[in-house]
């Protein structure tokens, strides 16, 4: 009796460890390689019954596939854009879109989560339901191939006096040319990806920089002194964008005039400016450190701005609010509009993101600016050359390449003032700035700051900030008299 | 055969019918899952769980960051608008930042077939926003790519509040037209 005790206890051990043995464990991970920047990751399957399983989240997150999950049915669907593979829990199975495919192992269900067996990585790229990733079997690694871009290897070239900016271009692809003044050139390629960012000088070009913005790709180039034109040119799969110091290559026509931008008249003057100071009366605007309010800085600053403009240019500065009152956002562009403005410029403050410990944002809408990506055309007045009617809310796409000209001169005589601080120059879709008819840019300033940060920022005041705005306005406007 | 070897034959024949019963219930259910191939369609009008990127905002930055979470939804597109934004009004779980002012509501969500969802918030979206152009930006920026990251042929959004248009959130952009996802990622 003694001895059919001990089988029993050996058969019931036996069964136990055979349990253990079948049971979840974790198996070796799987390395999930994307392009840069983006740093890998690892995702961890786990064994079960010696088949490798991963878990529907993980497949989900990875592929960016919507997954949707019927507990009730035990049925899982994952979408990958227009396709759809649906499993069901313990079913050998699977239907990729209307096919039913088999698997070797079912997909189980544990604590609540749908694993599917290791080896349906194979199957989402053999059924081409993810098509910008390739599953390595041996290495049980996931590589996502770098996306095709649009604007690829550009490159710098000196030729005598001639600098040339040179790219692959993917498709036929026109790009927008924002502004060209002698000293600077931007150039856009609405919606289009670059395969690196580049950074590079040489010849005329002092400072040059091809990079993917949120409007596109984008080729800034600030020229050396003395440039005199540029010429571009786009074939079928090829970029050249030149820039020239010789005089007599423009006089012949074979390069384009830099020309200055007009913010003014035909006068090259600044006749009028219109300052909007953000906020006021009910709408209080971003809470600021200290307790202040934004729309009472917004309304100092401008006072402070206008000090400073008429003093430097004698232009006739009008703000769009002198009190602490609310002022609708078309309000605001409309007394601009009815000033006949020659510049724009909304003051606004914040204390938070990338600016927090001070700084400024700069903006401008961008130069494809159009609401809702779409594009009305102006209506003509009259066959002989009659007033152009534009639609209120774009009025300001008219003049977006010359906004981001003077933006961009503001933030760069900002960085220069404070290089350690926070000076960003970017563009949105701002309510303020896209029914203005005139030049407009949106100044968005952090409070000064105070104690240690103002010691390792090379602190600043607000009054700083204003003569520096006057002053890159002051110097733009004699660019444009010269 | 005494008591006592009595007891040990009946342990023994119970082990035997438990053991054997745990092998012989699990090769049955193999079996009859493996026999089941067929498939079952979906059905309406049921609670599932979706699988969502939720967008908030980086503290200390002017970007997004997503976290991906299990949402339960329903069936019907505007329901799981819902669902998914109930969750990402109900804030980040990893230290960022929430983005949409105290007491912000989802109404209403409507879904076009031209691909524009219409999104009626209620009144604290507006009246109790308290931010500069990054937090707009930011908090626009999280509704929209919210929809187009998990809603399928949605690729503009239009922001209402008590089912109107407002011109502005917080006083820098523009919502009083629809807002292309293209724009905003």
């Amino acid at each position: 009796m003694r001895r059919a005790g001990l089988l029993l206890l050996a058969a019931v051990t036996l069964a136990v460890s055979i349990r253990v043995a079948l049971a979840v464990q974790d198996a070796a991970p799987i390395a999930v390689l994307y392009p840069d920047p983006q740093p890998q990751e690892l995702i961890r399957p786990i064994l079960l019954e010696g088949t490798r399983y991963v878990s529907t989240s993980d497949v989900a997150r990875i592929f960016r596939a919507t997954k949707y999950w019927r507990p009730e049915l035990r049925k899982l669907s994952l979408r990958f854009g227009d396709h759809t593979i649906r499993f069901t829990v313990d079913a050998p199975v699977v239907l990729v879109d209307d096919t039913a495919r088999n698997l070797v192992q079912s997909p189980r269900l544990l604590q609540g989560q749908v694993y599917v067996p290791e080896a349906v990585l194979l199957g989402l790229t053999e059924c081409g339901l993810v098509s910008n990733a390739t599953w390595d079997d041996a290495a049980r690694t996931i590589r996502f191939r770098s996306p095709v871009h649009t604007v690829r290897q550009a490159q710098l070239w000196v030729r005598g006096r001639v600098t040339e900016v040179s790219a692959t271009l993917l498709k036929s692809f026109s790009p927008r040319l924002v502004y060209a003044t002698p000293s600077e050139i931007r150039l856009l390629f609405d919606g289009g990806t670059l395969d690196s960012a580049r950074a590079f000088s040489g010849g005329a070009v002092a400072n040059g920089i091809i990079q993917e913005t949120a409007d596109g790709v984008e080729i800034r180039l600030v020229l050396a002194p003395g440039a005199q034109g540029y010429s571009l040119s786009v074939g079928s799969s090829r970029l050249r964008l030149a820039v020239t110091d010789d005089q007599e290559l423009v006089q012949q026509g074979i390069f384009s005039k830099l020309e200055p931008i007009a913010i003014g008249g035909a006068d090259g003057k600044l006749r009028t400016i219109v300052i909007d100071p953000g906020h006021g009366g009910k709408d209080l605007g971003a809470a600021l450190p200290g307790g202040g309010a934004e729309k009472d800085a917004t309304l100092d600053f401008a006072r402070l701005l206008r000090s400073e403009l008429q003093e430097k240019l004698g232009a006739r500065v009008v703000l769009t609010r002198d009190t602490d009152q609310n002022v609708s956002i078309q309000r605001r562009a409309e007394i601009a509009n009815e000033w006949g403005a020659d510049l724009f410029l909304s003051i606004h403050f914040d204390a938070e993101g990338a600016i927090r410990s001070g700084g400024v944002r700069v903006y401008t809408l961008p130069a494809s600016s159009g609401p809702g990506g779409t594009e009305r055309l102006p209506l003509s007045l009259g066959a002989e050359g009659g007033a152009e009617m534009h639609p209120w809310e774009s009025a300001q796409s008219q003049a977006a390449g010359t906004s981001m000209a003077v933006g961009q001169a503001i933030a760069d005589a900002l960085v220069k003032s404070y290089p350690q601080t926070s000076i960003t120059f970017r563009t949105g879709r701002l309510g303020v700035l896209e029914p203005v008819a005139c030049a407009a840019v949106l100044l968005e300033c952090a409070p000064a700051p105070r104690g240690a940060e103002a010691m390792s920022l090379q602190g600043y005041t607000v009054s700083q900030i204003a003569r520096i705005v006057a002053q890159s306005i002051q110097e733009l406007a004699r660019g444009m008299r010269s | 055969m005494n008591r006592l070897q009595r007891r040990w034959a009946i342990a023994i024949v119970g082990s035997g019918i438990v053991v054997g019963g745990f092998f012989g219930l699990a090769h049955v259910r193999t079996r009859s899952a493996n026999e089941t191939p067929r498939l079952l369609p979906l059905a309406s009008e049921l609670e599932g769980i979706k699988g969502a990127y939720l967008y908030f905002g980086a503290p200390g930055a002017d970007s997004l960051v997503s976290e991906y979470r299990d949402v339960v939804v329903k069936d019907r597109p505007a329901d799981q608008v819902r669902a998914i934004y109930r969750e990402l009004l109900a804030g980040p779980s990893k230290g960022h930042l929430a983005l949409f002012p105290e007491g912000t509501e989802l109404l209403e969500a409507y879904w076009t077939d031209k691909g524009t969802l219409y999104l009626d918030w209620s009144k604290a979206l507006t009246q109790g926003f308290r931010g500069g152009s990054a937090r707009e930006r930011a908090l626009i920026a999280s509704i929209v790519r919210t929809a187009g990251e998990n809603l399928p042929g949605v690729d503009r959004v239009m922001i209402l509040v008590e089912g109107e248009p407002v011109e502005t959130i917080g006083g820098h952009f523009d919502v009083l037209s629809p807002l292309s996802v293209r724009d905003w990622e």
